[in-house]
């Protein structure tokens, strides 16, 4: 039996063994930091290679950056759960409700960056507490086989999603669950007047089967062809992964339902100026730039270009919506849509 | 009067009764806190809120999550149910009957217990669903795999492999004499099964079905991706976490979704205690005769084989195509050969790997010997109120892993117990999440030892602590084998709980496999899926023959003894 006891002590050396290297890695980074005197920047992130933005990044400031890749929605409960101890430094990315509650329930630092001087008010917090730092769009992936395959028109309009023929082969987020499918039925709301827009989304739930409970699961299921239409943010990251395949991104010629995509830095932070580096550089000229480059939406400032992919967007089609009206009403349009629409 | 014979004081029989115990009450000390506590500390989130007392979050339990809770129980009776059939059918082929592939079966079995997150459900989905490669390229099919069904199939998929190692695991402990005893009165191998072979598997069939049972009540995983418009309670108390954040109305419909766990768990408990013949061999020494196997009729022999082989053949084709996954790209609809996944594999992915493995080990280890020692307490040491730290115990696998994650920031958020933002509390969240899968292992192994052993080791002097050394945890051996496996598979993909208890830079393969899925990269998926599992292999493989061998020298010892 002694051996049985020898093999535990030898498993749980080789375990101490094992936590030691790890050890000797973490110092090994932390001298490194300490040569360029920074402390490591921690971010939590919900945004398209993340990586390729970090390391521009950390070579443009010399901040060392660490990060987790976890939704928004995640990143608020963890955040009222663990109320006192911040998440990390920086949030960035991800839906804009989730920043809207969190400053609400005050897990926010507020910081006023000089960069956003030159941002419009539309896109960024007035009391600081976050700042836009680029436009997520919406519209249709369209698979065009199965079109071709059931003779179906393409649809270019919201509209023409209520066309009868298109039974069962539209799908759209759960609007409790996706910040994309709520900000779309309260731009709809706000540009048409309740009355057209519920009358409207009424019409096109009987196209719609059931409403997929992750904001994903509509463009990968038109995306495969699994369905014909999914109602999905368009941006860069999203028209990528439908390179290749025989897929049609349409935005929408009656009005483009848009949100922001902040930034944000948690309160109580442990790196609060690299974490307030990060959120200048993102707003920057050069920041921007990078993200435009890897993660392809449109720029929430006007000194940037819009990315080759989104150049055809006729930015006149963005509906003109407030963000923050939207962000009051949530509570009220979501009990609405959930008597009258869910099923 | 007789001055030499003092009598012993109250308290020093209390004093000796802790030192005697002293093990058990660590254990149970263990269960309260990293278990019981954080749950209490969820509760008391979900009644107290915004500083003032408050019903409210239960009073929103409303008809509909009454409807979600019934659709709960049916999807987790109906796929506990069938993979217990299964699993049955499974573990008698490979424990009775003289067919081939049965060393294949077990490494089958064991590699199925390693289901990486997301990859096998999109798997699936690649190949079953409506535009499926098997159902709609190859046999021109047009059927929705989403709902009830969707979710039961893979449900009973996920739960057999683990199903069919507890049952195998208690058949291969009968007492082989039994099955010569009956045969020599007369009996049929037909009538032999179901009369001595099923009821002397007893526990392990409970075990299998109960463990079976609450992990399907609990899952919200596979309901979301392929229940389509079928939704249940935890997938619904998921959403109101990661979706809006209500996390006390998440904790109130958790709390609601333990009332189906706790009828069947008294009916478990019931079971587990009732007495039955224990084996008088103290474990499997002899290898397995040929005399051993069971003569079925042609038809039922017929049966088992086609059910088995058809496991191994889904399993296989699932594997299969998680590991060409790695290599192909899909254009249109057209698969091809690229190694263009492989490029995005880099430091950071590699060192979540790591700490993966270091975490799986960790727990795998220390969750099992936490765990057969609570067994061991719960069904043999006479302490008051071992029926409710079993409750305790397997109070993890009753509730949603997301729950679980934010329960542990609850409870550690605030010293003398801060561990938010260590390493500490992701290992102990792994321990703890597993821990119901260790101690039912034990529990289902101490049945089958007979207590006479332990009377006769406490007859010859020993004490507590030798005769949990030297007797009851080399008999458990084979149980720790069992734990271990799953505690280390287990911790290698999950990632419910994970997601809360990460810190920036310093997370597991499995949230960096879902943010590659997420970015659409089913390839570095796979890669990521495929070094899980190879991984998980090569561990629990080199464990169990590592400790088998030891073990097989250590029971030689007892016998010469």
């Amino acid at each position: 039996m002694k051996k049985l006891i020898s093999v535990f002590i030898a498993s749980l050396m080789l375990l101490s063994l094992a936590s030691c290297s790890n050890t000797n890695n973490t110092s090994a980074d932390g001298t490194n930091t300490s040569e360029s005197g920074n402390k490591t920047l921690k971010i939590v992130a919900a945004i398209g290679n993340k990586e390729d933005i970090f390391k521009q990044f950390e070579s443009d400031t010399g901040i060392k950056v660490e990060f987790l890749d976890i939704s928004s929605g995640e990143v608020l409960s963890r955040a009222l759960a663990q109320k006192g101890t911040p998440v990390a430094d920086v949030w960035f990315g991800g839906g804009a409700d989730g920043f809207m509650a969190a400053a609400k329930e005050g897990l926010l630092e507020s910081y006023v960056s000089e960069e956003a001087k030159t941002i419009s008010d539309k896109y960024k917090d007035k009391d600081g507490y976050w700042t836009g730092m680029s436009i997520v769009t919406t519209g249709f992936v369209v698979n065009n086989d199965v079109l071709e395959e059931k003779d179906l028109p393409m649809p270019s309009k919201w509209t023409d999603l209520t066309n009868p023929v298109y039974k069962d082969e539209i799908l759209m987020p759960n609007p409790n669950i996706s910040g994309t499918s709520y900000c779309i039925i309260s731009s709809l709301i706000q540009e048409w007047g309740e009355e057209k827009a519920w009358e409207y989304l009424k019409e096109l739930d009987k196209n719609i089967p059931y409403y997929p409970q992750r904001g994903g699961e509509p463009p990968q299921k038109a995306l495969t062809g699994e369905v014909a239409i999914a109602i999905s943010p368009l941006d860069g990251e999203q028209i990528a992964k439908g390179e290749g395949l025989n897929v049609t991104n349409v935005f929408p010629e009656d009005g483009i339902p848009w949100t922001v995509a902040p930034v944000a830095i948690f309160k109580g932070a442990e790196n609060m100026d690299a974490a307030k580096a990060f959120v200048d550089w993102s707003l920057s000229k050069t920041g921007q730039e990078t993200i435009a480059k890897f993660c392809p939406r449109i720029p929430v400032r006007e000194d940037i270009e819009i990315p080759e992919v989104l150049k055809d967007v006729d930015l006149d089609k963005l509906l003109d919506v407030d963000m923050f009206k939207a962000g009051e009403e949530r509570d009220n349009i979501l009990s609405i849509w959930n008597e009258e629409i869910a099923k | 009067m007789d001055n030499s014979l003092k009598r012993v004081s109250n308290l020093d029989t209390l004093i000796s009764k802790i030192k005697e115990n002293i093990i058990f009450i660590i254990i149970y000390a263990l269960i309260l806190l990293f278990i019981l506590w954080p749950i209490i500390a969820v509760v008391f989130n979900s009644v107290y809120v915004d500083g003032r007392f408050t019903l409210e979050a239960y009073s929103d339990l409303t008809f509909k999550s009454t409807k979600l809770l019934y659709n709960s129980f049916i999807v987790a009776f109906s796929s506990a149910s069938i993979a217990l059939i299964i699993s049955t059918i499974i573990a008698i082929y490979v424990t009775f009957t003289k067919g081939h592939l049965k060393k294949f079966i077990m490494i089958v079995l064991l590699v199925s217990m390693i289901s990486p997150p997301y990859v096998d459900s999109l798997s699936f989905i690649i190949l079953f669903g409506k535009r499926g490669l098997i159902t709609h390229k190859l046999l021109g099919l047009n059927i929705n795999p989403y709902g009830f069904w969707g979710i039961v199939i893979m449900e009973t998929l996920a739960h057999i492999s683990r199903a069919a190692l507890f049952i195998i695991m208690a058949m291969e402990s009968i007492d082989k004499n039994i099955i010569r005893a009956s045969r020599d009165l007369g009996s049929d191998d037909l009538s032999m099964l179901k009369s001595v072979i099923l009821p002397m598997s007893k526990h392990g069939l409970i075990s299998a079905f109960f463990i079976s049972f609450v992990t399907s009540l609990s899952d919200f995983g596979t309901p979301i991706v392929i229940g389509g418009g079928f939704n249940v309670l935890a997938t619904e108390a998921y959403l109101n976490i990661t979706g809006v954040s209500n996390i006390p109305l998440a904790s109130a419909m958790s709390i609601y979704l333990l009332i189906p766990s706790l009828i069947f768990f008294i009916i478990y408990r019931k079971e587990m205690t009732r007495n039955q013949a224990y084996s008088y061999q103290v474990a499997n020494l002899s290898e397995q005769d040929e005399e051993d196997y069971l003569n079925l009729p042609m038809t039922i022999k017929f049966i088992i084989k086609l059910i088995t082989y058809l496991f191994l053949l889904i399993v296989v084709v699932k594997y299969l195509t998680i590991l060409l996954g790695s290599f192909a790209s899909f254009n249109g609809g057209d698969v091809s050969f690229t190694l263009k996944h492989f490029e995005k594999i880099d430091i950071a992915k590699l060192n979540s790997f790591k700490r993966s493995i270091q975490y799986s080990l960790i727990s795998g280890i220390v969750g099992s010997i936490i765990g057969l020692l609570l067994s061991y307490g719960i069904n043999r040491n006479k302490i008051f109120g071992k029926n409710f730290i079993d409750f305790v115990a397997t109070l993890p696998y009753m509730m949603p892993g997301t729950l679980f994650g934010i329960s542990y920031i609850l409870a550690f958020k605030k010293p003398p117990l801060l561990l938010i933002g260590t390493s500490a509390i992701v290992i102990l969240n792994c321990i703890f999440k597993q821990i119901p899968i260790s101690s039912k292992a034990g529990a289902q192994a101490l049945s089958k030892i007979n207590p006479e052993i332990e009377n006769a080791a406490k007859d010859c002097g020993a004490n507590n602590f030798h005769l949990l050394k030297d007797v009851i945890l080399p008999l458990l051996s084979p149980a720790f084998i069992t734990s271990f496996i799953n505690i280390f598979s287990g911790t290698m993909v999950t990632i419910g709980a994970l997601i809360f208890l990460v810190s920036p830079g310093k997370d597991v393969a499995t949230v960096q496999l879902f943010s590659a899925i997420k970015e659409g990269n089913l390839g570095v998926g796979c890669i990521l899926a495929n070094m899980i599992i190879l991984t998980t292999i090569i561990v629990n493989l080199s464990i169990s023959a590592l400790l088998k061998g030891k073990f097989r020298r250590g029971e030689a010892d007892v016998y010469r003894d």
